[in-house]
């Protein structure tokens, strides 16, 4: 495995609304290699896009972070300065494409004005403001968007956002995060809102730029099947749990968790050709009102007597493989066929 | 832009057609007639008849009508039955003083309002933020007259610093000002407090926005995404109310013009129908109409400067 650059101990949040109090992460675990592509599945509701949130530290006011740390570059973020964050991380270090393009810009400022303000407070922090000319922000916006393949840049730099398709968007935020100096980059269902042909250009695009810049990426997807292209590694997240994590191909060849193979069994491909897909029965229970034991058990088809009572931990169950079921754990049943 | 400028202004001539009619309609109405008020006790039937004849009082209402579009198609409104002053050099006297007091006030309360608001929804958990909140509920709540009558008591009266009565001596600016501070403060206050209230909202839907979230992750400094990023946007909505209140604001000069003795529209109207002068009274609301009318046609033109999407055909 490559040498570290993300590591997540123990990460625990909640969310605080009211007199209800939502655990939105418990215990995250893992590490992050520099280059590496890590996959982040699961269904709607389950911590992915707070789990990116949290390492920006961009989460909303009602979320409140209870224990552990985000350790980047040997430096736990979560204890640095919000002034540090600016400074040194928050669109430097590490930067972010959110799930949709269609907002995430801003309406009334033309494209290249929030591109070229970005660059500018990029490189204040960077190379500490060395007076360049606003002439070569917009050649460096322009350059920026060239990147993406967005045609005719010096043109489209004085569009506003509205006269840019979905896809066009996320180009020019690709466009915006991914540079030299870009260590991580977090994709939140970077794709979610676009078409599939223009989803699967932005993700070659995505694994292009950040493969020649060395950025290592989360990439967070409730999309199983583009991760299979995408990622080099990949977890499995639910009620704000690890559920599973490893290499994408022994994961999708042989998932240790059920709720893994449920996933992949409700994802249409030529094998299951004629089947009907597995849907999970039920939905992922509300964050404050979690079932006892695994919080999986009352949707889980295998579920026993012991799966209500204890709560699994997340263990090597092979080398670098990691899963959260007592039945692997203790019983040791190793397949999960649904249907 | 042009084409849409030329088509909204050619909407213009219906509406004054519009208010004219009423307004000839309301005049018929109202008791006491010009000829008496002019003549006073001294009124002989030949003399009323004679006068009637001259401003054409004795014809049909729709005969009057087109003799007065007559003239205001040559720029002419009639002769003041009460001052035999023209009409057009009494509006032309009394304009600049209601346009100076109304733009001062909405001026005032746009960039208070609009920046209260902002504050109020950056600070929106602090004490500062809830103070926010109650100062321009109140200015909502008091009606500008109380407000001038108020403020009269207090500056004029009880701490005689700022002069009371008129618009100051023509060509002294010190003295204007003076005298413009009162009236625009006591027409604008209820403004300060709408504005704010209403960019507060705007704003703080604003700052939970996606655009603004992508902001933050680019590290852009809180002061400019508050205040250039998000405030553009959250300015929208009182550009708006904005021109369609100017209607509300001119009704408002009414009040504080009277309560001032400010010799601008609204004081001129009012004594007119007072003296069932009803020439001015007419060329009065004409030209307030046509105010009215214009302002709001800033206010569209106005969008196209704040938010690119709205495209004028």
């Amino acid at each position: 495995m490559p040498e570290p650059l993300l590591e997540i101990n123990n990460l625990t949040l909640d969310y605080n609304l009211g007199d209800r109090k939502m655990r939105a992460l418990d215990r995250i675990n893992f590490s992050l290699g520099k280059g590496e592509v890590m996959g982040v599945a699961g269904e709607s509701g389950c911590g992915k896009s707070t789990l990116a949130l949290a390492i920006l530290r961009l989460l909303p006011r009602v979320a409140e972070i209870k224990r552990g740390e985000v350790m980047f570059n040997g430096r736990n973020l979560l204890t640095l300065t919000e002034k540090e964050m600016e400074h040194e991380i928050r669109g430097q270090k590490i930067t972010m494409i959110f799930q949709n393009p269609q907002n995430a810009l801003n309406p009334v400022f033309k494209i290249g004005t929030q591109m070229t303000d970005i660059l500018r407070v990029q490189d204040k922090y960077q190379s500490g403001g060395a007076r360049k000319k606003n002439q070569d922000f917009k050649q460096q916006a322009i350059e920026r968007l060239k990147l993406t393949g967005i045609a005719d840049p010096e043109a489209r730099i004085s569009n506003y956002p509205f006269e840019f398709s979905g896809g066009m968007k996320q180009r020019v935020m690709i466009g915006m995060a991914l540079s030299s100096g870009t260590s991580l980059l977090l994709a939140d269902e970077a794709t979610t809102a676009l078409d599939v042909t223009i989803e699967a250009q932005i993700n070659r695009l995505i694994k292009e730029l950040a493969a020649k810049y060395g950025t290592s990426v989360l990439y967070v997807t409730h999309n199983l099947g583009v991760l299979a292209e995408m990622a080099d590694r990949i977890m499995i997240m639910y009620a704000g749990r690890i559920f599973e994590m490893g290499k994408t191909d022994t994961v999708f060849a042989a998932p240790r968790h059920p709720y893994s193979a449920a996933l992949l069994e409700s994802l249409p491909s030529r094998q299951v050709r004629g089947r009907r897909l597995l849907a999970i029965p039920g939905f992922v229970p509300p964050l404050d009102r979690l079932p006892s034991g695994c919080s999986f058990h009352p949707r889980c088809a295998f579920a026993k007597d012991i799966c209500r009572k204890e709560v699994p931990p997340l263990i090597e169950v092979d080398e670098g493989h990691w899963s959260a079921c007592l039945l692997d754990q203790k019983r040791g049943r190793k397949k999960w066929q649904w249907i | 832009m042009l084409k849409y400028i030329i088509k909204r202004a050619l909407w213009v001539i219906p509406t004054l057609l519009g208010v004219l009619i009423l307004l000839f309609g309301l005049t018929y109405l109202m008791p006491g007639d010009p000829a008496s008020a002019m003549l006073g006790p001294r009124a002989t039937p030949e003399l009323v008849a004679e006068i009637n004849q001259r401003m054409h009082l004795d014809r049909a209402m729709p005969v009057r009508l087109g003799y007065y579009l007559a003239g205001v198609v040559k720029g002419d409104l009639g002769t003041s039955v009460w001052s035999g002053h023209k009409v057009s050099s009494l509006l032309a006297e009394a304009l600049p003083h209601t346009a100076l007091l109304a733009l001062t006030s909405l001026g005032i309360a746009a960039v208070i309002g609009i920046l209260l608001g902002a504050f109020a929804a950056v600070r929106r958990n602090s004490p500062i933020g809830g103070c926010v909140t109650i100062v321009s509920l109140l200015g909502v709540a008091v009606p500008d007259f109380v407000a001038a009558l108020l403020l009269m008591l207090l500056f004029c009266v009880l701490v005689p610093i700022l002069p009371a009565l008129g618009a100051g001596t023509p060509g002294d600016p010190v003295d204007i000002l003076m005298h413009l501070i009162l009236p625009a403060t006591a027409l604008g206050i209820g403004w300060v407090g709408y504005l704010a209230r209403l960019t507060r909202e705007s704003m703080l839907d604003v700052l939970d926005s996606d655009y603004i979230r992508t902001s933050r992750a680019f590290a852009i400094p809180g002061k400019t995404i508050t205040y250039r990023y998000a405030l553009k946007n959250a300015v929208i909505p009182s550009i708006t109310v904005i021109g369609l209140g100017v209607g509300k604001l001119l009704g408002g000069a009414v009040f504080v013009e009277i309560i001032f003795s400010r010799p601008g529209l609204g004081k001129l109207i009012v004594d007119s129908v007072h003296a069932r002068d009803f020439p001015v009274v007419q060329g009065g609301i004409l030209v307030a109409t046509l105010l009215f009318v214009l302002a709001n046609l800033i206010a569209d033109i106005s969008y196209a400067f704040v938010d690119p999407r709205i495209q004028y055909e």
